[in-house]
């Protein structure tokens, strides 16, 4: 019965994601209605109608964690697709993707300090900075509150989709690699997507500069989250 | 049939490179997640060699679907909703300002290091 279970939630997931992508993709596929969290709130819902709690439903998703190891391995194309864009720049690239990943990191750790934010929140917040893909392998490693933080990078995807660009352009940020790399490291995966249908270019930068972000941060967060383990009380 | 038997190869691997990262994180302790280390890999080769240029189409694929396999982690915030809603407003006010704070940074780093639009 389990196996039954197990392959209806492996092959049902990926296939309710796809039915979402399609349905939301004949609206245009605004950032604000994100497939990924509009599948998880429709399997949520299904888990509740039928006999099956979150975590029985965790267990049963196994397989789909164990994918997604090599799909993260996949996004080395994602680098290879943008590989002229990122090589004709690649000194201010490297500093711009790794001092913005830093700052995310400290901005979302620093501004949960002063908010008073419980210590689970604070611990998810520190990932929320990199693509969902990289938070829930980095949390899953440091035994992080996996759930937790892959909705809040997401929803911090769909935020930075949303608000970035009008930003840039209020400040009078311009150009693809400029406006490219500040949406790849604050919005990630969410942001690439969106911009890709306005400007291509920019989305060459903020694909390479998504994948490099999660490197910084996978290297990085680790160190945190164990001071954060310390001192978090 | 040909490009059917190149894409199970692509895939595995890619699975290769994400069991062999997660290999050497864990026996060698790195922080680093197993499958960023097995990324690093793959990039390397693609980038300095034409050794696994056939796995391309594999990876494309598999990286387009990427989004299929974060709804079952997504799913598991049910367990965490009510620590999300005690962030409430200071929740949503953190998330703008630092992602804001963010691409504000990024942009800013890029052209003070010379970078070009």
């Amino acid at each position: 019965m389990t196996l039954l279970w197990s392959a209806l939630v492996t092959i049902g997931v990926p296939l309710t994601f796809v039915a979402v992508r399609r349905a939301t993709a004949l609206v245009g596929s605004p950032p604000y209605l994100s497939p990924v969290l509009i599948a998880a709130l429709l399997v949520g819902a299904a888990c509740c109608r039928a006999p099956l709690d979150i975590a029985a439903f965790e267990r049963l998703a196994a397989p789909l964690r164990w994918a997604l190891g090599p799909a993260i391995v996949a996004l080395g194309a994602v680098v290879h697709a943008s590989r002229l864009q990122l090589r004709a720049q690649i000194g201010a690239l490297l500093i711009a993707v790794v001092g913005g990943t830093l700052v995310g990191i400290a901005s979302a750790v620093g501004i949960a300090w002063a908010f008073g934010l419980e210590p689970m929140l604070r611990d998810a917040l520190v990932t929320k900075t990199v693509t969902t893909p990289f938070a829930i392998l980095i949390q899953t490693r440091a035994g992080g509150p996996v759930g937790l933080a892959a909705a809040l990078a997401v929803f911090t995807g769909v935020v930075g989709a949303v608000t970035v660009p009008p930003l840039l352009r209020a400040l009078r940020i311009q150009g693809s690699a400029a406006t490219g790399l500040a949406i790849g490291v604050s919005s990630h995966i969410v942001g690439t997507d969106a911009i890709q249908r306005r400007d291509p270019r920019a989305a060459a930068f903020a694909g390479g500069a998504t994948v490099l972000a999660g490197v910084t941060a996978a290297v990085v967060v680790p160190l945190i989250w164990q001071w954060l383990q310390r001192h978090g009380g | 049939m040909h490009k059917t038997i190149e894409f199970i190869g692509g895939l595995a691997v890619l699975a290769a490179l994400s069991s062999g990262g997660a290999l050497i994180a864990g026996h060698t302790g790195i922080a680093v997640p197993g499958p960023v280390l097995g990324m690093l890999v793959y990039t390397g080769l693609l980038l300095g060699t034409t050794w696994l240029d056939w796995t391309l189409g594999a990876a494309r694929l598999v990286a387009s679907l990427i989004g299929a396999l974060l709804v079952a982690p997504l799913v598991g915030v049910a367990l965490f909703g009510d620590v999300a809603a005690r962030g409430g407003v200071r929740l949503a006010v953190l998330l703008v300002v630092s992602t804001a704070l963010t691409a504000l940074a990024t942009a800013w780093l890029f052209r003070a290091a010379g970078g070009k639009a």
